[in-house]
């Protein structure tokens, strides 16, 4: 009897202590995964944050970039334009006042375009495609070197304007690289668009540049953490002297 | 070895007056809570077969243990049914619940190859080593019990790994719930099954003590496998 007992006591102990190594198994992997949960409730508040930051940023920027663009509009277009008018209206011929009203009218349509670019949800409204052909129209406007804009759809449609500000702001200061450092002659954008995925290219003729060093890096690097905050990829391919593709791919 | 498995078993199911009744309120009370989930599920169109087949492994285990108690108490040998009916048909029906719960292919694969295992070693028990009318399948159920233990750990070790479920509390999964009572359950009840057979010199007393202690377990395996689905409706909602 006594051996049976303790082959029960055996029995039942190794039992009890079976279970008790699959619950402590069971409270260990609850404790790591509470701790995991912690940690990515953390991780995904920095990453909100760091989106919330980008996003001011690039407004900011979008701004300025519009505040710079109509002073010198209203120095180097409509300024000239209404001084052209003074010199036409101070002319005595009669045919110097028609001369004059279609100047006003001119200035009138410049002025009004103009405060349409500073209304604050202008860009917001703004399709995807037009705000490509119009930052083109400015450069080929600017006299600075000549733009080619194909795309192969329709109308290309950004739902979320938090994405399409970042993409506005990624292209705006692709073409402003392009001016700034390549000396292109020209400067060509190609657009298209599946259904889940955004296409870009943005190609110029210019100098090019080697992709892999430092002083270019942190420019670069700044457009693709903007690329991916809003889960898109961004790839430069350059040659010193072989002009410059800028590769955009954004899933919509 | 034969006649004594037969002694052994007739004397397990000889100690189930006591708590038996309890264990069987505690399968239908699992086969309550589970009918009523599938059913307001059903009406909403929302009930998954993985639900369906938790809630049929619980509605056969309460068919099998009335039969084998009409059994009994009918004077006959009901070691054939648990043979049948718990080691093997039970366990490869957990076995499906574990395949349709793990997401890996290569554990899928492993539960495959390890269900024609079983079955293979079940045929070889019966025909060479333990007579299937008349011995508790004990050797099987070690390793039935060794199979399901090993897959419930690789899930829950799976959840931690991976990374999953990382946006709600893991109180709040069923599959969770499930796979942690039935890694406790069958990690010490392979002992009580093994007892039966392998030591010989236990009394009546003894074994009764053993099979209560087994039946608390299962029962609250099958209370916790009906209402596991209830879990989600306790996740904390996010106000913020």
């Amino acid at each position: 009897m006594d051996d049976n007992s303790l082959e029960l006591f055996f029995i039942l102990l190794s039992g009890i202590f079976l279970m008790f190594l699959m619950s402590v198994f069971i409270v260990a992997i609850v404790i790591i995964h509470r701790q995991r949960q912690v940690k990515n409730r953390h991780r995904v508040e920095l990453m909100k944050a760091d989106y919330e930051k980008t996003i001011l940023n690039v407004e900011k920027e979008i701004r300025e970039e519009t505040l710079l663009y109509v002073s010198q509009e209203l120095h180097d277009n409509i300024g000239q334009m209404l001084s052209l008018t003074k010199l036409v209206l101070n002319n005595p011929e009669p045919t110097s006042v028609q001369e004059g009203k279609k100047l006003i009218n001119q200035i009138i349509k410049e002025v009004r375009s103009l405060s349409r670019s500073i209304n604050k949800d202008y860009l917001k409204e703004l399709r995807f495609d037009t705000f490509l052909k119009e930052e083109l129209d400015k450069i080929e406007r600017s006299g600075f070197c000549r733009t080619k804009f194909t795309h192969a759809t329709a109308v290309v449609e950004i739902s979320d304007e938090n994405k399409k500000l970042i993409l506005i702001r990624v292209v705006q200061e692709c073409l402003n690289n392009a001016i700034k450092h390549a000396s292109p002659t020209c400067i060509t954008i190609n657009l298209a668009c599946s259904a889940t995925e955004l296409e870009l290219d943005i190609a110029d003729d210019g100098v090019g540049f080697d992709p892999s060093q430092e002083s270019t890096g942190l420019g670069l690097r700044n457009l693709q953490s903007r690329m991916e905050a809003i889960d898109g990829h961004i790839r430069f391919l350059s040659k010193p002297q072989e002009g410059t593709l800028v590769s955009i791919r954004l899933p919509i | 070895m034969v006649g004594r498995s037969v002694l052994r078993i007739a004397v397990s199911l000889e100690s189930k007056p006591m708590s038996l009744s309890l264990y069987l309120v505690s399968i239908f009370l699992g086969l309550a809570g589970g009918s009523y989930y599938a059913l307001t599920k059903f009406k909403n169109g929302q009930q998954s077969g993985i639900q369906l087949l938790l809630l049929g492994i619980i509605g056969f285990v309460a068919c099998f243990e009335l039969y084998a108690i009409y059994l009994y108490k009918q004077g006959k040998h009901n070691v054939l049914v648990y043979n049948i009916c718990f080691f093997y048909i039970e366990t490869f029906l957990l076995l499906a619940y574990l395949y349709g719960i793990n997401v890996s292919k290569k554990t899928r694969q492993f539960i495959v190859y390890f269900c024609c295992t079983y079955l293979a070693w079940g045929i070889i028990n019966t025909v060479f080593i333990q007579d299937i009318q008349l011995a508790a399948h004990s050797y099987s159920f070690l390793i039935a019990s060794l199979g399901i233990v090993s897959f419930c750990l690789l899930f829950i070790f799976q959840i931690a790994k991976n990374n999953e479920f990382l946006d709600k509390p893991l109180w709040s999964i069923p599959h969770f719930w499930n796979t942690s009572i039935l890694l406790i359950f069958y990690s010490s009840a392979f002992l009580y099954f093994i007892s039966l057979n392998v030591l010989v010199e236990l009394d009546l007393a003894l074994v009764k003590v053993l099979g209560s202690f087994n039946r608390f377990v299962a029962g609250t395996m099958y209370i916790v496998l009906g209402f596991s689905f209830f879990a989600p409706m306790f996740q904390p909602t996010n106000h913020g």
